[in-house]
């Protein structure tokens, strides 16, 4: 499987976040590093979240996160 | 059988107004409901009327007037945040002028909320106090604000995403516009006259880049201006029968336009450009529709820093929530299955909602549940050629582009001079026709500048709509297809027979009224032409 270079930017990018927002051991922890969600990488950032949490989960802390945004573009489409 | 059809079409008009008594097109669609923020309500254009002669000129003639109302049914009480425009919204007012079904121009808006954090010393220690004003407020940017709410204005043209952006500027330069606090009560901002020349501080006059004559914009709170006999028709209609066929009650709980929705307030977007800066080549005719959009993506923090607005994350690109041209469209035409999906949809892909409109659900569900027939007032025409031409192409010789896109938007015919307030028929054009006493006798009409023709604060929507569901329109167009309704513009191989032996109500169908009259609401003369709001105290 191979990816284009934008993909491997959301994958890594969500994946970062998550490592930060779970601490690595569930939501709530403490982030400590600033992130950086692209634009084109928000519907894939969510559903990472999404797929990490539960009912009795605290919130994901996310003080360092920055959703970054785009004025031009269209609406990703929702799996 | 007189008798029957009466009592039918009586019932009949109370449940549409009823679907109508979301009003316009507040709380109208379930996601909306949770978003008030971004609900668009309203959406009227008009040729301005401020100061024109009887003849319709002289004045801000020359002008339109578009008016984008945003925040249902706000309490004047709502303290202490009041009701501010969401910082994290775009707030759009588009413009198609070749009939194509696709913006050709848009005006969106972006507000900001600052925040002074105006303290207090208490027992030495400086601090923040509760409310967002501290005193008494009367200035532009009063220092007694404590948070200032401000816009700045982009005029795209061609795609509202792709195009190319320019900044609106003041005349004077500056792009940040300042918005007046909403209406707290007399003893921050006095009384009514007091208020209305605050607000009045607000209305900029604007350089539009690519327009030679510069426009005005006014963005603040506004007394609703939307009339509609609300609680009594959500009650199941508890209202005397007799006194909704008799249009001698047309404002019978009307209370002289101080119903009950009269006393809440909305947030109005005002603009007034000139007309030659809307039009596109000989083409008179333009179609309009606001919008709201948030970002895709919210996040809610759960560790909000200190500060306004920190609460949120947003990001990502924008996604329409909120659609508006048409009044009543997204309540009485559109299936609850896809009123979300209309909210979020753009004119140019409107045939996915073509059956809403050409074969509307309402008449024969109405003829069901009130007289147990579903033909008992439902017009036969079907498809409902008259309603798709007065919704998605406009009527020929009216407001009908030379070229049109079945689309659903606000059309105005830049052509048709204004009236002034008094000689405005608040049963817009089809109430002219029926005053001068049918087509034949057109030539001596003189408001053809009413709904559809665009929208003004006085035409009465609801009753212009409660006559067309019901065939009123097909009465007027009568045996010779006089208003061009057996067929839709543009729209090939469908047609209907929209003559008045296809109403069952006959001419009945012009005589229903909801019992509050949209006429007698208290509006101003002059840009923004929305009366000042009610106050808080």
């Amino acid at each position: 499987m191979y990816f284009k270079k934008s993909q491997l930017l959301v994958l890594g990018t969500v994946c970062a976040a998550l490592l930060t927002a779970c601490g690595g051991g569930g939501g709530g922890a403490v982030g400590s590093t600033a992130q950086v969600v692209p634009a084109s990488g928000i519907v894939a950032y969510f559903n990472s979240l999404f797929a990490n949490t539960s009912d009795d989960a605290t919130p994901v802390d996310i003080s360092l996160v920055t959703l970054s945004e785009d004025d031009t573009a269209e609406p990703a489409d929702i799996p | 059988m007189n008798i029957k059809l009466t009592q039918a079409a009586t019932a009949c008009f109370l449940v549409i107004a009823a679907c109508g008594a979301t009003a316009s097109s507040h709380r109208e669609a379930p996601f909306i409901t949770g978003a008030p923020k971004v609900d668009g309500t309203d959406f009227y254009m008009f040729r301005s009327y401020e100061g024109v002669s009887s003849n319709g000129t002289g004045g801000r003639s020359d002008y339109v007037t578009m008016i984008a109302n945003y925040q249902p049914l706000q309490a004047a009480y709502g303290g202490p945040n009041y009701f501010q425009m969401d910082p994290n919204a775009l707030y759009e007012i588009h413009v198609d002028n070749n009939g194509d079904a696709r913006e050709d121009l848009t005006f969106q808006f972006r507000f900001k909320n600052t925040l002074k954090s105006i303290p207090l010393s208490i027992g030495g220690s400086s601090v923040a106090i509760p409310l967002i004003q501290a005193g008494t407020v009367s200035a532009l940017n009063d220092p007694n604000l404590n948070v200032n709410e401000t816009y700045e204005i982009k005029v795209v043209r061609g795609d509202r995403r792709k195009g190319t952006v320019s900044s609106v500027t003041k005349d004077t330069g500056p792009s940040v516009f300042e918005k007046p606090v909403d209406y707290i009560g007399t003893k921050t901002l006095g009384d009514k006259a007091a208020y209305a020349v605050y607000a009045n501080k607000h209305i900029h006059n604007i350089t539009i880049p690519g327009c030679a004559v510069p426009g005005r914009v006014f963005v603040g709170q506004r007394q609703e201006g939307f009339a509609v006999n609300l609680g009594t028709i959500f009650d199941l209609v508890n209202a005397p029968t007799a006194f909704l066929l008799n249009p001698a009650n047309k404002d019978a709980v009307g209370m002289g336009g101080q119903h009950t929705i009269q006393k809440a307030n909305v947030t109005s977007i005002a603009m007034e450009v000139h007309k030659s800066c809307l039009t596109a080549g000989a083409e008179p005719v333009i179609g309009a529709w606001s919008t709201a959009s948030l970002r895709q993506g919210r996040l809610i923090n759960g560790s909000p820093a200190s500060g306004n607005d920190k609460a949120e994350k947003a990001g990502g690109a924008w996604v329409q929530v909120s659609r508006l041209g048409n009044p009543l469209v997204n309540e009485v035409v559109i299936g609850l299955p896809d009123k979300d999906k209309f909210n979020a949809s753009q004119p140019k892909d409107d045939g996915q909602f073509l059956s809403y409109v050409t074969n509307p659900t309402l008449p024969a569900l109405l003829g069901v549940v009130l007289a147990g027939d579903a033909a008992a007032v439902a017009p036969i025409n079907l498809p409902r050629t008259d309603l798709a031409t007065v919704f998605l192409t406009g009527i020929t010789g009216v407001n009908k582009p030379a070229t049109p896109t079945a689309s659903e938007m606000l059309r105005l015919n830049t052509a048709i001079a204004p009236v002034q307030f008094a000689d405005q028929n608040r049963l817009g054009v089809a109430g002219e026709v029926l005053r001068v006493g049918g087509l034949a006798n057109l030539a001596n009409a003189k408001d053809l500048a009413g709904f559809p023709n665009g929208r003004r604060p006085k035409d009465d929507v609801v009753d212009i709509a409660l006559v067309a569901m019901l065939g009123g329109l097909c009465v007027i167009n009568g045996d010779n297809d006089g208003l061009k309704l057996n067929s839709i513009p543009g729209v090939a191989g469908v047609t209907s027979m929209c003559k008045p032996s296809s109403v069952p109500l006959g001419a009945q169908s012009a005589d229903i009224h909801d019992a509050v009259d949209q006429a007698t609401v208290p509006f101003l003369n002059v840009f923004p032409y929305l009366n000042t709001p009610n106050g808080g105290s």
